[in-house]
């Protein structure tokens, strides 16, 4: 068991190391962020000044060795848009994401356990039906146009809740809704023919001739089987909603990672996305390496192989 | 029934397995699934492997059938070693071995109509006419015992015992000398197995067909075999006539599955032998020989060398050093 | 709910017991009007093929049948007097496991694999003994798996079902099921998916249950050598019915039902003077429950069969002391064992 986990340690180090190396090539070859910085007129003289400042006059290898060197200390040099760190500005807009990807999370679990374990218990049922209709629904409907009507309806038309932006408790909860509407849906069709797998094995057949309550039937011994192929999507999804969720924050106007990613691609801003990529690139690998420890915890098969 | 020409000569075949992915960090370990394992199938014979789960019996089935390299040994077929067949001549190997398996369910195709699926085989040598391929499926499900006319069902319109007589029809529509039977009648109902058993007979009376037949169902070995081999844990421990090893086996193995083979006679007590039952790992087998963690006559010189597998008595061989 | 004076060497009365299952053919009649009695202390063996509704009479008596496509139509269970059928599904829970066991064809799915095995016990053992500390029932799991002859006990309550073999996890299974003990076990198909050896001395363990502890058994199986080695009485099913029923000795000696005779007489067996011999097999296929024929269901495959076999469901009567045959020419039947 220790052995795996090294070598999953191991396997993780090679892979952040690999996304370095992919997001400095990317960035480099998507065009000179120079020619960005300098006005129209500048001339030749000028530009090569500002390439000098930037580090960007000198060989590929070395920019590559200091960027990996400075990456390591998590400084990622200063944005070229505003003359700041890259990662100050990342770590201002953390906490927002961060409150609204777990605010997500939580909501969606909260909802989306005894829906998808209703629906497949009541097989068939109309809660089943009301299940279904509620994985079709979030996974049809694109997360911008639910934003909007929940806007239309809650803040324009009700005017209970703030149409955006990230002040008060009240501001969290559209948006909250909104990013975990999807993750709601798969969780419930997952968690749902999961649910109805296990229920049919025999090992359930067994715990009710054996006379356990139906509680201890569905939670203890169907819920537990039926969560191991769902951490895996459930702890992935959640890492996108870290890295940003660009159309909820975009439409909710909030202060988060995925707008400033967007703002920085568009403007070339290398330190800043780069920084954004390789937070990116950590948070999924760590999830990754989260998730193999659930299943140790979870699954006895794995931990005793 | 055994001519002096062996069809097939299985020479000192072994097959090991590494256990472990190549990128854990695990020292991978080997299962010894098949350890120099002898025998020869005579032309028109049948010969039974017996053995219970984890003995090889089916790796040597699938080595055979090409489905997986051996680790080492030789595989002779009419005289020439199959890992040394040109491009060409490994076809032919394939036409000439082919296999029945235990799931009649699973091994049909349940989207193709049962014509296509008995001259599949056929049709991968060369493509049939619309006519010449009626004629070919209605005389081969006759040849099993089902209507001819039923070319044009699907597979799930079957019951299970036709749906093996489908798969032996499908085997038989190459022409094969060789036929590997997997455990050919045990997912079947009990009254369905004689027919298939009795059919399996015919056609090797009607075609001189030889049979590799491996089962774990005593019984079914004893009954349709002309000859027995017994495997434990990856050796072959005895072989010889059925009639001889079934009234009186040299190997304490033999005896044990014996004792223990349920006997359909109410005035026949089941014997109360105490043994242990726990089958030793296969990744780390019993040093000398295999089977004396469960033997009754083990002694010191078991554990010290590997019983020789030898004649004891002619046509009989075992490998048991009490004996 | 104490309906009819318990006889006292009855374990379980089933009567005219018929459960239905809806499927796309219609509905499919699985156990068709079973009448059967289960003595106390006697191994009772249930033969069958699959879909002769066996597995689904076990299911029956534990009133677990798989729902909303199928249900128990009609008919008592009793036990001890009290019929389950009658019963709601919270006093139900309080004979299953507890008062009726069942064991079930596959040892290596029958556990759940993320619990330990002493996890599993425990939580049996809590049911049926709601006053046990801790210690207790850990002592009390210890002394079950002894029962079964699980070596080292102490050591297997922290293992996991994977780590242990298909007969041990059998065995595993039957601890768990005689923490009642129960009064009653049913074990479908317990040993199909076992080695024969491992077989062998899971039967025995069964034989000292009965022996031991007295505790009635109902073995279902197809295999005719292992009931005609473990069984006191025998009842055959085919079709959703029982065609014969009778003590093991009489129906292997003198079987009063055709499919019986043929089965018995299909079956490949180790005697030498008919190894290599051409078998006899039984003619046709089994039943398609959803097409069943009008008459007797064996009709169709007996060679004895006439006009009023294929027109007329011939009922199970009691043809000589203890000895049920649902044949109308039960007499004839010892023509066909004449080869």
């Amino acid at each position: 068991m220790v052995r795996l986990l090294v070598s999953r340690l191991l396997q993780s180090l090679v892979a952040l190391w690999g996304v370095t190396v992919l997001i400095f090539f990317v960035t480099r070859a998507s065009g000179d962020p120079a020619l960005l910085l300098v006005p129209p007129q500048a001339t030749d003289a000028e530009v090569a000044e500002v390439r000098k400042d930037l580090g960007l006059d000198e060989s590929y290898v070395v920019q590559y060795a200091k960027f990996l060197e400075g990456a390591v200390r998590l400084d990622f040099g200063d944005s070229y848009r505003n003359r700041r760190p890259a990662m100050d500005l990342v770590k201002e807009r953390m906490p927002a994401t961060l409150q609204l990807a777990v605010g997500a999370f939580v909501f969606a679990i909260v909802v989306a356990v005894p829906v998808g374990v209703l629906s497949a218990v009541r097989q068939g049922g109309w809660f089943d039906r009301f299940g279904k209709a509620v994985a079709l629904l979030g996974q049809a409907m694109p997360s911008f146009w639910l934003g909007l009507l929940l806007i239309l309806f809650f803040s324009v038309r009700l005017k209970w809740l703030p149409t955006g932006g990230r002040d008060g408790w009240d501001s969290y909860l559209l948006p909250t809704v909104t990013l975990s509407s999807y993750l709601i849906a798969v969780l419930v069709r997952l968690i749902r023919s999961s649910m109805l797998e296990v229920l049919r094995s025999e090992y359930v057949k067994f715990a009710r001739l054996r006379g356990l309550s139906e509680y201890s039937v569905v939670m203890k011994h169907a819920f537990k089987n039926a969560a191991i192929p769902i951490v895996t999507v459930a702890a992935l999804l959640f890492a996108a909603f870290l890295t940003g969720a660009v159309v909820t924050e975009t439409v909710f106007s909030w202060p988060g990672i995925g707008r400033l990613a967007v703002s920085s691609i568009l403007a070339r801003d290398f330190p800043v996305v780069q920084a954004i990529v390789l937070l990116s690139a950590t948070i999924y690998i760590t999830t990754n390496f989260l998730v193999d420890l659930a299943y140790l915890w979870i699954d006895p098969r794995i931990r005793f192989s | 029934m055994t001519t002096a020409q062996p069809v097939m000569e299985i020479k000192h075949l072994t097959k090991h397995y590494a256990t472990g992915s190549p990128w854990s960090l695990r020292k991978s370990r080997t299962v010894h699934a098949v350890d120099d394992v002898s025998f020869q199938l005579g032309t028109g014979e049948t010969l039974g492997i017996v053995g219970e789960s984890g003995c090889g019996k089916t790796t040597v089935s699938r080595v055979i059938l090409g489905l997986v390299p051996p680790t080492d040994g030789q595989i002779l077929f009419q005289g020439s070693d199959i890992s040394r067949l040109s491009r060409r001549q490994r076809h032919d190997y394939r036409t000439e071995v082919q296999a029945v398996f235990q799931d009649p369910y699973g091994s049909l195709n349940p989207r193709m109509r049962v014509s296509d699926i008995i001259l599949e085989p056929r049709t991968v040598q060369r493509r049939l006419g619309r006519r010449e391929a009626k004629q070919l499926s209605g005389e081969l499900l006759e040849s099993v015992g089902l209507p001819g006319s039923m070319g044009t069902r699907f597979p799930h319109e079957f019951s299970g015992g036709q749906r093996q007589r489908l798969a032996i029809a499908r085997a038989l529509s190459v022409n094969p000398s060789v036929m590997v039977l997997d455990e050919p009648v045990s997912a079947l109902d009990v009254s369905i197995r004689a027919q298939v058993i009795n059919l399996l007979m015919d056609l090797q009376q009607e075609r001189g067909l030889s049979y590799l037949l491996i089962a774990h169902d005593l019984a079914v070995v004893a009954h349709s075999s002309h000859r027995i081999g017994v495997m434990y844990l990856g050796k072959l421990v005895e072989l010889g006539p059925s009639r001889d090893v079934v009234t009186h086996p040299l190997h304490p193995y033999t005896q044990l599955l014996l004792s223990a083979h349920p006997v359909p006679n109410p005035n026949v007590r089941p014997t109360p032998k105490q043994t242990n039952s726990e089958l030793p790992s296969p990744i780390n087998p019993p040093s000398g020989c295999r089977f004396r963690t469960r033997c009754p006559l083990a002694a010191d010189v078991c554990a010290e060398r590997e019983p020789e597998f030898r004649e004891l008595e002619p046509t009989h061989w075992v490998a048991c050093h009490m004996r | 709910m104490t309906d009819v004076e318990a006889r006292p060497n009855v374990a379980l009365e089933i009567d005219d017991l018929t459960t239905v299952f809806r499927s796309r053919h219609g509905v499919v009649r699985a156990v068709d009007g079973v009448s059967l009695e289960v003595r106390k202390g006697e191994m009772l063996g249930v033969v069958g093929e699959s879909g002769s509704g066996k597995s689904m009479l076990c299911l029956s008596i534990m009133r677990l049948v798989p729902g909303p496509a199928g249900r128990i139509e009609s008919g008592r269970v009793r036990l001890g007097g009290v019929d389950l059928l009658r019963l709601t599904e919270a006093e139900m829970r309080q004979y299953r496991g507890r008062r009726i066991a069942m064991i079930l064809q596959d040892p290596l799915m029958s556990l759940n694999p993320v619990y330990s095995i002493g996890n599993q016990i425990n939580e049996s053992l809590r049911i049926v003994h709601p006053g046990a500390g801790a210690k207790e029932r850990v002592q009390k799991a210890i002394e079950l798996l002894r029962s079964v002859r699980i070596p080292e006990p102490k050591d297997r309550l922290k293992a996991f079902p994977h780590q242990l073999s298909g007969g041990m996890r059998q065995r595993v299974c039957a601890a768990i099921a005689l923490s009642g003990p129960p009064e009653l076990l049913l074990a479908d198909e317990p040993t199909t998916a076992l080695d024969v050896t491992t077989q062998a001395e899971f039967l025995r363990l069964l034989r000292d249950l009965r022996d031991d502890l007295g505790v009635s058994i109902v073995l279902v199986t197809h295999d005719l050598g292992i009931v005609a080695q473990n069984c006191d009485r025998v009842a055959v099913m085919y079709g959703g019915r029982i065609v014969e029923e009778a003590p093991v000795r009489r129906v292997y000696s003198g079987p009063r039902h055709p499919y019986t005779a043929l089965l018995l007489r299909s079956v490949p067996s180790l005697e030498t003077q008919t190894l290599g011999s051409r078998l006899i097999p039984v003619d046709g296929t089994p039943p398609d429950l959803s097409q069943l024929p009008s008459g007797c269901r064996f009709a169709p495959r007996c060679p004895l069969a006439d006009a009023r076999c294929h027109a007329e469901y011939p009922p199970i009567t009691e043809i000589e002391s203890d000895h049920h045959s649902a044949c109308w020419k039960p007499g004839e039947v010892a023509s066909l064992l004449e080869v």
